[in-house]
């Protein structure tokens, strides 16, 4: 079954064009324009100078402004090749300007006239560079040399329109295998396109991609890519024309390109000759082809003299290289020596891979045990040809015939059984889209204590819509899976995600049809957010863009589950920064806090700071009497235990004034880094207090400290803060009870030295 | 210069395209009766091969008139190898397409077919040109002159050059530097001058002292200097104007006469007098009657010295109600309106964007 295609008109809104404001407005504007009529139609006429010429460029009325105003000018072929001017189907006399793409600006189209103004200025500007530089003319027109050549030598394409897909490696000189269309059926599909293949052997990938094995090759015919350097840009018409810019094209190759061609291509008598040409142009190589051919066997025609005896003709190019196509569709080049390992490949799992695919990954292993079912069609990327395949390899299969450079399999592995250290090390990531927090905190386990150095991305949605998250677990750096489990209000370590958006222990699941049959409700739509969220912060670690263990959610509507009258977690009530990305570390994780360092006490106030903290505030101890002092603020929380303890410090900014005996900082800079870690943290972390360094030994809270802590203390009333100085030889931890300085000791008496 | 953003906004009022809303209905009419007259002249063995604007429309000197009424100038061309020898035939044909549409008082005139339409009160003028070539390969355009039954003596296709006189008026290249903003001007002057017309002469008058002929009197008195692409204001570029018009020998008295007569002769073919007068036998001979003459040189004389005291008033609000007097209320006078205005014109404008257009990022 095919989808119906509708074309043709439909009935168009009634508008017109209020040029009657728009000739107005100009008429004291700095432009000359006036009305005219081209054909008989209405026009509005535009008159400037350029290279010491008048020009004029016309607009023939219109009734709606869709795109920025679109002008001809006038009399263009006195002014010679002009590039950005082209023959126009309508108007003889009057070219096609081509100002970048109308279609890539947002038009005022409440406001007309502003619009013909801007439309105005650009299509002056444009071409007075062009008309008054004939350098960049010159560049221009070597940018658009395809359009051109396309254009101007319209008649010499064969009447078949024979088009070729060219797979070779690379833009440089080389022999390729030509192959033969295998279906007539659609002009312009690959089927019933040529194919040329290097002939030094292309991927397995390739070859599936193009169908090689219903190919046959192309008989007593020779197919050779050649790099041009310099062409002439007045294009040929004629056949015999066609010849000649040949000829003297070839004769401009580069050295290395002339002696290829000598040794590989003069020798062999052939009845046709596919040369694919390339160009280099400011944007980009341009790609052609030139076809000679006749009725027997010959040698290359290597002088126009030569060529007399052969017809030629040329067909489309359409260069299918990695290093072209990539780019070109969105993909990065530089993903393309990436393995990942995906594992599930349910309704997140196919559009993640699809995703990979698409940004330029070069090797995917899908691992699913599952089978595609009917009841799996309306979220998963697969069709009803895939029903009661397995997702992992039909998905693969699938991968292979979108993307020509992808190298993807389907396996049958389970989550727990990939626990492997060789296999899963082999990879550059590992992605688990199984939905199944046990099998993915098992898992876990096994990479941390196996030490394997693979980093692991783990992804889940919620039922109802209402969101899904990801999280990246990269070895040997703070945050892991561990920090996305941990209760935040007793630090164990919990059984359900932190980052879920729903209470644990709810009913959620849908049971139709017996045990065998159960499912989480939710749409496509969910699982396609959660993979496309899932598959940037993967790529965005491929490419280097995130390095650190990281985590990151969205949050979706909640009606469906308000509805059904699910609970909502204290995250999910707070929770606004969806699919930004946040530092997966959890304050009370186990494995990536220690629980070492000091602890400052009085009476029933007890505060700590772990000695990676310490090590940070002694590095700005002021030792030599050049440094400046430092300063900055105290994060932290207070743990259910009436423990406080600080997680992380501000250090001091740019912006900070920083003097030998005092400071001042830069309070926006500060705060929006203690904004930033409430955020991420789900407002877990927060402001405790200031630290900052004084040129003492043992350092004594100055006056203004003192003013300065009551002040703070003041401010925040609902919350005990702390006062941290760093001396030389100690650090001393202060606070404020109604209104008095108090200093907390150590429970450890070694602990004041630093020494 | 601050008279001239006065007489920037005089202008844009009574400027006229023929995409103002007020022309839309004589344009419409213009061009299905356009489409008549092609299909009559096809099937009588001359069809229009080429056919463009004449008058202020072609020039763009069109200004919307006090009674709202408006004009249509169209030149309707034939190949000289088709043409039939008579001229008034077409003629007669582009007649009948007129009076079949209910026109009144469709005529033929020696040069043009003429009609009124009533309701809209819409002015036809319609010529018709064959169009050849000349001994040097060029085109040679001939107007059919003639009416219906005059004799062969007063028929002819007669040598004319249109596109000639519509490019002479637009030629802008005779200024020198700066060549657009100077065209520009001289725009704004002839208009300027055909809204004084309207505003200071009777009807009957004023109809005689023909656009043309103050364009083409303008187009030689406008002499903005050639090495400087400055521009005075139009103010100063008016009163030079009408200096001119008033030493040069336009308005004169011909020999032996007191009485004084409009001559302007056309730049091209046929060169012929633009205001000419009737005289006994249906003949005519150069300059206008006597009453546009005596007119022409009492209310251009007390216009050169209005304008002239306008220039030396340095209030702006003064200068203006000077200006007001001469060319009437679509020269506005500034005063507390002003504040009015430009309320209105926030509101209404608030609302768009300032830009034309943005490059964006958007894509799907």
């Amino acid at each position: 079954m095919h989808p119906q295609v509708h074309q043709g008109p439909l009935k168009e809104p009634d508008v017109t064009l209020n040029y009657e404001t728009i000739f107005q407005h100009f008429l004291s504007s700095e432009f000359y324009v006036e009305p005219a009529l081209v054909n008989d139609k209405d026009a509005l006429s535009v008159t400037f100078e350029a290279a010491e010429k008048l020009v004029s460029i016309i607009h023939i009325c219109t009734d709606e402004l869709f795109q920025l105003p679109q002008f001809y000018l006038k009399n263009y072929k006195a002014y010679g090749s002009l590039a950005h001017v082209l023959p126009s189907s309508f108007y003889d006399e009057y070219g096609y300007i081509c100002v970048n793409h109308l279609d890539s600006v947002s038009v005022n189209f409440e406001r007309p006239e502003l619009a013909f103004e801007e439309s105005i200025r650009r299509h002056i500007k444009l071409l007075k560079s062009q008309l008054e530089n004939p350098d960049f003319n010159q560049m221009e027109l070597k940018r658009e040399f395809l359009t051109n050549w396309q254009k101007s030598a319209e008649y010499l394409y064969d009447s078949g329109s024979k088009y070729l897909f060219c797979s070779s490696n690379g833009d440089d000189c080389q022999k390729l295998e030509l192959y033969s269309p295998f279906s007539r059926r659609s002009k312009f599909s690959i089927p019933a396109s040529f194919v040329a293949l290097p002939s030094n052997g292309e991927s397995a990938a390739i070859a599936e991609y193009f169908g090689k094995e219903k190919r046959t090759p192309r008989a007593n015919c020779l197919c050779f890519v050649i790099p041009l350097e310099e062409v002439d840009t007045s294009f040929p018409q004629t056949e015999s024309e066609l010849k000649l810019w040949l000829a003297d094209a070839l004769a401009r190759v580069s050295e290395s390109t002339k002696k290829i061609i000598k040794t590989e291509l003069w020798g062999p008598r052939v009845k046709e000759f596919w040369l694919v040409l390339n160009l280099p142009t400011p944007s980009g190589k341009s790609w052609f082809g030139i076809r000679l051919f006749r009725d027997e066997k010959k040698p290359f025609p290597n002088t126009f003299e030569k060529m007399s005896g052969w017809k030629a003709s040329l067909f489309h190019v359409d260069s299918y290289n990695r290093e072209r196509l990539m780019p070109r569709s969105g993909a990065e080049s530089t993903l393309a020596d990436k393995h990942v390992l995906l594992v599930g490949c349910g309704s997140v799992g196919s559009e993640l891979a699809h995703k990979l695919g698409a940004a330029g990954v070069g090797e995917i292993d899908i691992s699913d045990t599952d089978i595609f079912t009917p009841s799996n069609t309306y979220r998963h990327t697969l069709d009803q040809s895939s029903i009661y395949q397995f997702k992992s390899t039909s998905v693969a299969k699938q991968l292979m015939k979108k993307y020509p450079w992808v190298k993807a399999t389907g396996q049958l592995y389970s989550l727990l059984s990939l626990r492997k250290k060789e296999l899963l090390s082999l990879y550059d990531l590992i992605i688990v889209a199984v939905g199944n927090p046990t099998h993915e905190r098992l898992f876990h386990e096994y990479i941390s204590e196996s030490g394997i150095k693979t980093p692991a991305i783990y992804t889940w949605l919620e039922g109802y819509g209402v969101g899904g998250h990801a999280v990246l677990s990269v070895p040997n750096k703070s945050g892991c899976l561990r920090c996305a489990y941990v209760e935040p209000e007793t630090g164990a370590r919990g059984l359900a995600s932190n980052l879920n958006f729903l209470t644990e222990d709810q009913d959620i699941v849908k049971n139709h049809a017996g045990c065998g049959e159960m499912f989480i409700p939710y749409g496509a739509v969910s699982s396609t957010q959660t993979a496309v969220m899932a598959a940037d912060l993967g790529i965005r670690f491929l490419n280097k863009q995130v390095t650190s263990s990281t985590k990151v959610s969205w949050k979706g509507d909640g009606a469906d589950a308000v509805r059904e009258g699910l609970k909502f977690t204290p995250r999910s009530n707070n929770f606004q920064a969806s699919l930004e990305k946040h530092p997966l570390l959890h304050p009370l994780c186990d494995t990536c806090n220690s629980i070492d360092g000091n602890e400052y006490q009085h009476g029933s106030m007890r505060i700590r700071i772990p000695s990676s903290i310490e090590r940070q505030l002694s590095s700005y101890r002021q030792i030599s009497p050049n440094m400046t002092e430092a300063a900055g603020l105290l994060i932290g929380f207070n743990k259910s235990s009436g423990e406080t303890c600080i997680h992380q410090l501000t250090t001091p900014k740019e912006t900070d004034t920083r003097h030998r005996a005092h400071f001042k900082l830069d309070a926006q800079a500060h705060q929006q880094e203690v904004d930033a870690a409430f955020k991420g943290s789900d407002h877990m972390l927060g402001y405790l207090g200031t630290w900052h360094t004084h040129p003492q030994d043992f350092p004594e809270p100055s006056m203004p400290d003192i003013t300065d802590w009551q002040t703070h203390n003041k401010e925040n009333h609902e919350r005990q803060l702390f006062f941290i100085v760093v001396g030389r030889l100690k650090i001393a931890v202060y606070t404020v009870m109604d209104d008095k300085i108090i200093e907390l000791k150590p429970t450890n008496p070694e602990a004041c030295s630093n020494a | 210069m601050a008279i001239q953003k006065h007489f920037n906004q005089f202008d844009e009022n009574i400027y006229l395209s023929r995409r103002s809303s007020g022309y839309k209905k004589a344009k419409a009419k213009d061009e299905s009766i356009l489409d008549e007259i092609k299909t009559a002249f096809k099937e009588a063995g001359y069809p229009v091969i080429e056919t463009f604007l004449q008058g202020s429309f072609a020039v763009d000197t069109a200004i919307s008139s006090l009674k709202s009424d408006y004009d249509i100038d169209r030149a309707l061309v034939i190949d000289a190898s088709k043409a039939p020898e008579d001229p008034v035939e077409p003629k007669q044909v582009v007649l009948k397409v007129l009076e079949d549409r209910n026109f009144k008082n469709p005529k033929i005139k020696k040069p043009c077919i003429t009609a009124d339409y009533q309701s809209i009160d819409l002015h036809i003028d319609y010529t018709v040109y064959k169009k050849g070539e000349d001994i040097f390969g060029n085109n040679a355009y001939h107007l059919a002159v003639g009416k219906a039954g005059s004799d062969q003596n007063n028929k002819e296709w007669s040598p004319s050059d249109p596109r000639g006189l519509i490019g002479w008026i637009r030629d802008v290249e005779r200024y020198g530097a700066g060549p657009l903003e100077k065209g520009k001007q001289y725009k704004r002057l002839v208009r300027y001058m055909k809204r004084w017309r309207d505003f200071n002469f009777n009807e009957e008058t004023g109809k005689k002292l023909f656009s043309i002929g103050l364009t083409v009197m303008l187009k030689e008195q406008y002499k903005p200097g050639w090495f400087s692409s400055e521009i005075k204001d139009d103010l100063v570029a008016l009163k030079e104007a009408v200096d001119g018009i008033l030493d040069d020998s336009y308005i004169r008295a011909p020999l032996f006469s007191e009485n004084y007569r409009v001559f302007t002769e056309l730049p091209k073919k046929p060169h012929r007098d633009i205001f000419q007068h009737k005289v006994s036998g249906g003949e005519s001979e150069p300059g206008s009657d006597l009453n546009l003459g005596e007119q022409l040189k009492n209310k251009l004389t007390k216009l050169q010295a209005e304008l002239q005291k306008a220039i030396d008033q340095s209030c702006e609000i003064k200068q203006c109600s000077i200006l007001n007097m001469i060319f009437g209320d679509d020269f506005a006078i500034p005063e507390a309106d002003e504040k009015k205005k430009a309320a209105s014109l926030v509101a209404g404008a608030a609302l768009f964007a300032s830009a034309g257009a943005s490059g964006t990022s958007q894509g799907a």
